[in-house]
């Protein structure tokens, strides 16, 4: 700014009423200029001045010189940039159209040895920052700049790996925490021994959140130091080591659970060879049964103190003890429990257990049972995929309807895998079965469900599906929700089709 | 040249269109669908019990269907051209029925009349009519820029500071009685003094500096007569006469206008109150100049999409009259070719500083300058995006623009490519070449 300027917008800002302009101008090129304005009216004199100092101004404008160091560059990438329409689809999906299918592009364009074009670095760290759950899938997909950028932007720290044992002793809180996480996964003895050397001097909230981070790498060498984490102060804190430690088999937790339980239970034959359960139900919740993480009151109504307990510790011990102690097999230890008066909580613990051990034995044969009462689903998790579609291929040959009323929706939708061929097929053969009978007409029983199909069915399939459907019905009797489904594997079918060709 | 399912999206008329249009894009919606070298088209059932008949001319493109919507283009349309995007092979190479051929001869004629049209023009009119009318309008404009001087002069009497006080009524008034004078542009920039005086820190400079540049303007009005005819246009346009687009085109006839092949370097589209404005740069590989087209749509109307950024084509453009002037009319083209091996840009941040006072100079009321560099590195210093050269100047980012971290993306650290638009302070980038792809901002 020149001294030129200052006066003239002093001026200005006031008005020339008050204060006419003074400009005293030099002998150089633009006092020359400004000499030669007329100074008889003082507005037009100003507003001449400021003309022409400011175009002087700009056109002598130069350069900033900013010598700052520039970072380092990015690495060369291993990945090589995905196809232009892969891209394209991406930017579809990212505009909000059968989003549902992001995972499964960045987990196929990995695969292909691809990534994600640069000019959408940005808004994906930006997704993953909000969506947690796509975190893992996008991560590879970014490539190096991905992670060069990333280190760049505060926001975006959770996508740059924590090699920094510093954080641990001057990060904030969710540093320290990303930081145990990942150190965990990596090396969890390290992390134990990090949190170990802290573990006094850790707020209570903190205690807790990083115990259950534990839950990664989880070993019997965590065993010693759980035990301890069971006298803590905080309940909170006890509760989630006695978790932990109810999840490792030979843990000793799991073994008291089993002493104190093991005498409840006696396993007779009588003499019409019927097997029987005779439950004896525990007198008393002692301090040693509250250190192992028994709740003394029952969260629901209905059921007794007693019998809560017994449920807790039942679910607490694997399920195969049972058939070591007993000599039964799974499936005759729960038909004894069904003419067990305890029943229910047999019943209620042991899918408990089953769920939390992964035993598949255990889960299909409770699985039988329960199904048809349709609180089983989640018994199905316990279970390899290939099982879990037998079972509901079974369940749709008996009927191939995926109404909401049927056991069979419920069951299928816990397969979140992608599903085999014979699955799929299915799976066609039930939505044909639709097209005929009610036609999809109800919109919201459809819609999301309809989606999840999409998702699953095997690639392959998806042109004889498409096919099918369309073959089944007149375009115009068509239901809307069916149309979208159409499109929706459409999509899916072409995306993959530019990912895997 | 291959269209992208982004460019495509671009021409559709609102959010719904383009979500129909979408959804239309799968083969299984279309019968017959059938291409040659110029145009394509595919029957689509609807509602209806006849399909509607729907036709892109790609030259252009143009579109054509027969179903009853009123938007344009319409879902039919959109969807077909997303299909040919994606779906090259659902299409097969045949002559044209004969609802696609007729409708090509018919636009065919239609340009045919344009050019006749034009060259009728050029009997002579009413001249004493003309005259009478374009004398009234010059008596209007005086009237007004009087107006305007007493309340500028007022204005300064009484101080900034007042001012910055005044209703928005204040600035509106006078806007609107300079409307009525017939001197909308006269108009426009009085309407940006009040949008100065509410600009937060340092309004007081930036209102200064735009009342003074209006003086500047009236000044040289008063004396229009002794300027050259490059500057008497400057003028002109700037107070708010249009050049008539026809009459420019009509010129052309006897001067030739600036053949050569054209890329398309940059475009911006900006929302003025109800009218979109399209501005489309584009850059002559033989003459290394660079020429402004500029598209409008007024509501729900769309824009044009026959330029596409990253595409190149032979033309002939007609200029506008002026000193600095990049804005042109096309006035004859070839088809759009996707491959071009050539794209400007200045290595050195000085070189473009020192450009763009050379274009003051001549035109002081310049708002826009463009700006190719290359070599330029994007850095990011406390919270402020810059272009760094290799001399370490650095040319600021526009503190609105949000896309400097794509920049930073596409650069790795590495120098790019860039264009966009100088301000005089600060650089709007529109498009990057960076690893030889280029990316529309």
């Amino acid at each position: 700014m020149t001294n030129y300027w200052r006066s003239i917008l002093q001026t200005a800002v006031i008005g020339t009423e008050r204060q006419p302009l003074a400009l005293q101008p030099d002998t150089d090129a633009l006092g020359k200029l400004l000499a030669q304005l007329d100074g008889d009216k003082p507005e037009e004199l100003l507003l001449g001045a400021a003309a022409a100092v400011s175009l002087y101004e700009s056109a002598g404008k130069l350069p900033k010189a900013e010598t700052s160091p520039i970072g380092e560059l990015s690495k060369s990438e291993t990945l090589k940039r995905c196809s232009p329409r892969a891209a394209q689809h991406l930017a579809t999906m990212l505009r909000g159209r059968h989003a549902e299918l992001l995972a499964e592009w960045f987990e196929s364009v990995v695969m292909r040895g691809w990534r994600a074009p640069e000019e959408f670095l940005p808004l994906l760290l930006q997704v993953g920052n909000d969506r947690r759950e796509l975190r893992e899938v996008i991560l590879p997909a970014l490539g190096e700049r991905g992670l060069w950028l990333a280190a760049q932007n505060p926001d975006w720290h959770y996508a740059v790996k924590v090699e920094d044992e510093n954080v641990w002793d001057t990060g904030n809180r969710q540093q320290r925490q990303a930081f145990f996480a990942q150190l965990r996964k990596r090396d969890p003895q390290r992390a134990r021994d990090l949190l170990q050397s802290v573990w006094p001097q850790e707020g209570p909230k903190e205690r807790a959140d990083f115990l259950a981070a534990m839950v990664a790498g989880l070993s019997l060498e965590d065993e010693p130091f759980l035990e301890t984490a069971l006298d803590d102060r905080r309940k909170e804190v006890r509760k989630t080591a006695a978790d932990l430690l109810a999840q490792l088999p030979q843990s000793k937790l799991c073994r008291r659970m089993l002493d104190r339980a093991q005498t409840l239970l006696g396993f007779k034959r009588n003499l019409s060879g019927r097997d029987q359960l005779e439950i004896t139900l525990p007198e008393a919740c002692d301090k040693s049964m509250l250190r192992d993480g028994i709740e003394p009151k029952p969260f629901f109504h209905g059921l007794g103190e007693k019998a809560w307990w017994l449920q807790q510790m039942l679910a607490a011990i694997p399920p195969r003890s049972w058939q070591d102690l007993s000599d039964w097999t799974a499936r005759e230890l729960i038909a004894a429990a069904t003419h067990s008066e305890w029943k229910d909580v047999l019943l209620e613990a042991w899918s408990q257990s089953a769920r939390r051990y992964d035993d598949a034995e255990w889960a299909e044969a409770l699985l039988e049972e329960l199904y048809r009462q349709g609180q089983a689903v989640y018994l199905m998790r316990a279970l390899p995929e290939a099982k879990q579609e037998a079972f509901v291929m079974r369940l749709l040959a008996e009927n191939p309807s995926l109404h909401s009323t049927q056991p069979s929706r419920n069951y299928l939708a816990v397969c979140r895998h992608r599903w085999s061929e014979p699955l799929s097929r299915a799976v066609v053969n039930s939505l044909l079965h639709h097209v005929e009978t009610d036609g999809f007409k109800v919109d919201w029983w459809w819609t999301g469900f309809l989606n999840e199909i999409g998702l699953r069915l095997k690639v392959e399939l998806l042109p004889e599906t498409t096919r099918l459907l369309e073959a089944s019905q007149p375009p115009f009797e068509r239901a809307p929700t069916l149309e979208r489904f159409l499109d929706f594997i459409q999509f899916r079918y072409e995306l993959l089709k530019e990912i895997n060709t | 040249m291959n269209w992208t399912s982004e460019q495509i999206l671009g021409l559709a008329p609102d959010a719904s269109s383009a979500k129909a249009g979408q959804g239309l894009a799968a083969a299984r919606h279309w019968q017959t669908l059938g291409c040659d070298e110029r145009a394509v088209w595919g029957l689509c059932q609807g509602s209806g019990k006849n399909p509607y008949q729907t036709q892109i001319d790609l030259s252009e493109p143009g579109f054509k269907c027969s179903c009853p919507s009123r938007k344009f283009p319409c879902k039919h349309a959109l969807g077909l051209f997303l299909l040919l995007a994606s779906h090259r092979q659902s299409f097969t190479e045949k002559t044209a029925p004969d609802w696609v051929s007729e409708w090509l001869v018919s636009r065919a004629k239609r340009a045919e009349q344009k050019s006749e049209k034009q060259q009728a023009r050029e009997k002579p009119v009413d001249e004493t009519a003309q005259a009478k009318r374009a004398a009234a309008r010059e008596a209007k404009v005086a009237a007004g820029i009087q107006e305007l001087e007493l309340w500028l002069r007022d204005l300064i009497r009484n101080g900034l500071a007042a001012a910055q006080t005044q209703s928005p009524q204040f600035w509106e008034r006078m806007a609107a009685r300079l409307v009525d004078a017939q001197a909308p542009g006269l108009a426009r920039l009085v309407r940006e003094l009040g949008g100065a005086a509410h600009s937060g820190e340092g309004w007081q400079t930036r209102l200064l500096e735009r009342a003074g540049k209006l003086h500047l303007l009236l000044a040289a009005y008063k004396r229009i007569d002794e300027l050259p005819e490059e500057n008497q246009a400057d003028v002109r346009a700037l107070i708010g006469w249009t050049v008539n687009q026809e009459d420019l085109l009509a010129q052309s006839e006897a001067q030739p206008g600036a053949r050569d092949k054209w890329l398309v370097i940059g475009q911006r589209i900006e929302q003025e109150e109800r009218l979109r404005v399209q501005r489309n740069w584009l850059w002559g590989e033989n003459s290394n100049h660079i020429a402004l087209i500029l598209h409008f749509a007024h509501g729900q109307q769309p824009l044009d999409a026959s330029l596409v950024v990253g595409t190149a084509f032979e033309a002939e453009l007609v200029f506008f009259p002026g000193t600095i002037s990049f804005r042109a009319l096309i006035k004859e083209r070839q088809a759009a070719i996707a491959h071009f091996d050539f794209w400007p840009g200045m290595e050195r941040v000085k070189d473009a500083f020192e450009n763009y006072s050379a274009a003051i100079a001549k035109m002081p009321w310049l708002e826009i300058f463009p700006l190719p560099l290359t070599g330029v590195i994007p850095v990011l210093r406390n919270g402020v995006w810059s272009l760094r050269d290799d001399e370490s100047c650095a040319l600021p980012i526009h503190p609105r623009f949000e896309h400097g971290w794509e920049l930073l993306a596409l650069s790795g650290g590495r120098p790019i490519t860039v264009f966009g638009e100088w301000d005089g302070n600060f650089l709007w980038p529109l498009s990057v070449l960076a690893e030889e792809r280029l990316v529309r901002m």
